[in-house]
C-alpha cells in the first residue's frame, strides 16, 4: 500500500496529507466526464452494443490537530488525526444496440430495486396506519 | 461585467450570474462549488452510424470532499448527414418516483381520514 496510485482503484491509496487528499478528491471528478457513463462499443458480427449507466460518487476527508500544555510546569502536548469516507454507485440505465435494422435504445428495468422500494414504502405506511388505528381505538374506549 | 461559461457543443443548463474577483476567470465564485452540465461525449463509430452520447452531470465540491452524479440523457445517432436524437429513459428511476408519489398520496389521504374521523 505504500506505492503510488499507478492505476490502482481510488480507495487503495493511503492518504498522508491534505495535499494527497485534495489530489484524491480531484480524481473523483473524473466521473463527471460524459464518456464515463457510456461504455466502449462491443461488436459481435453486425451488432454493436453500448451500455449507458448512471454513476454517482461521493467522498469526504477531514484532518485535525491541536496543541496544548501546562505553562506552569512547561509541559506541552499535541495531537492530530484524520478520517474520511466515501461511496460509489453504478447502475445500468439502457442498452443501445446498433445493427442492420438501425439503432435501438432499450431501457434496463431493475425490478428488484423497485420492489424493495415499494415494499419499504407501503410497509412503513401500513405500520403507521395500524398505530394510528390503535391509538384512535384506545381513545374511543377511554 | 458579463461572464461567459465554457462553451461546448451543448449549452450548459445553468446560466451564471457574474461576480467579480472570481479566482477562476469566467466562472462565478458561488458556481465553483456547484455545477450542472449537460454535455456531449466522444463520437463513436458503429457500423454506418456515428453515435454520440449525451449526459447530465451534477457536481458539488466542498473543502475536503465532493459529490458527483452523472446520468445518460440522450444518444445522438448520425448517418448520412442526418442526426436523430434518441432519449434515454431511466424506467427504474421513474418507477421509484411513482412509488414515492403513491406513498405520499396514501399518507396524505390517511391523515385526511384521521382528521375527518376525529371529533
Amino acid at each position: 500500500m505504500s506505492e503510488p496510485n499507478n492505476g490502482n482503484p481510488l480507495f487503495t491509496v493511503p492518504v498522508r496529507s491534505v495535499d494527497e487528499a485534495s489530489r484524491l478528491i480531484a480524481r473523483l471528478f473524473d466521473i463527471a466526464r460524459t464518456d464515463a457513463v457510456y461504455s466502449e462499443p462491443l461488436t459481435q458480427g453486425d451488432t454493436t452494443v453500448i451500455v449507458a449507466s448512471e454513476l454517482s460518487v461521493g467522498m469526504g476527508v477531514g484532518f485535525g490537530g491541536g496543541e496544548g500544555g501546562n505553562p506552569d510546569d512547561g509541559s506541552s502536548g499535541s495531537g492530530g488525526g484524520g478520517g474520511g469516507g466515501g461511496y460509489a454507485l453504478g447502475r445500468p440505465v439502457a442498452v443501445i444496440s446498433v445493427d442492420v435494422h438501425g439503432v435501438q435504445v432499450q431501457p434496463v428495468f431493475d425490478l428488484t430495486k423497485v420492489a424493495i422500494a415499494a415494499l419499504t414504502a407501503f410497509g412503513a405506511v401500513f405500520i403507521a396506519w395500524r398505530r394510528m388505528s390503535r391509538a384512535a381505538n384506545k381513545m374511543e374506549e377511554g | 461585467m458579463r461572464c461567459t461559461l465554457p462553451t461546448d457543443r451543448a449549452p450548459p443548463k445553468v446560466r451564471a450570474v457574474c461576480l467579480t474577483n472570481s479566482p477562476i476567470p469566467g466562472i462565478p465564485t458561488y458556481m465553483q462549488w456547484f455545477t450542472i452540465e449537460r454535455k456531449l461525449g466522444t463520437p463513436r463509430i458503429a457500423g454506418f452510424h456515428t453515435i454520440t452520447g449525451e449526459a447530465l452531470a451534477v457536481q458539488m465540491r466542498w473543502p475536503g470532499g465532493g459529490f458527483v452524479w452523472n446520468t445518460p440523457v440522450a444518444v445522438h445517432v448520425q448517418r448520412r448527414g442526418h442526426t436523430v436524437v434518441h432519449p434515454v429513459r431511466d424506467l427504474t428511476r421513474i418507477a421509484q418516483f411513482a412509488v414515492a408519489i403513491v406513498t405520499v398520496m396514501l399518507v396524505l389521504s390517511l391523515r385526511q381520514e384521521g382528521k375527518r374521523d376525529s371529533p
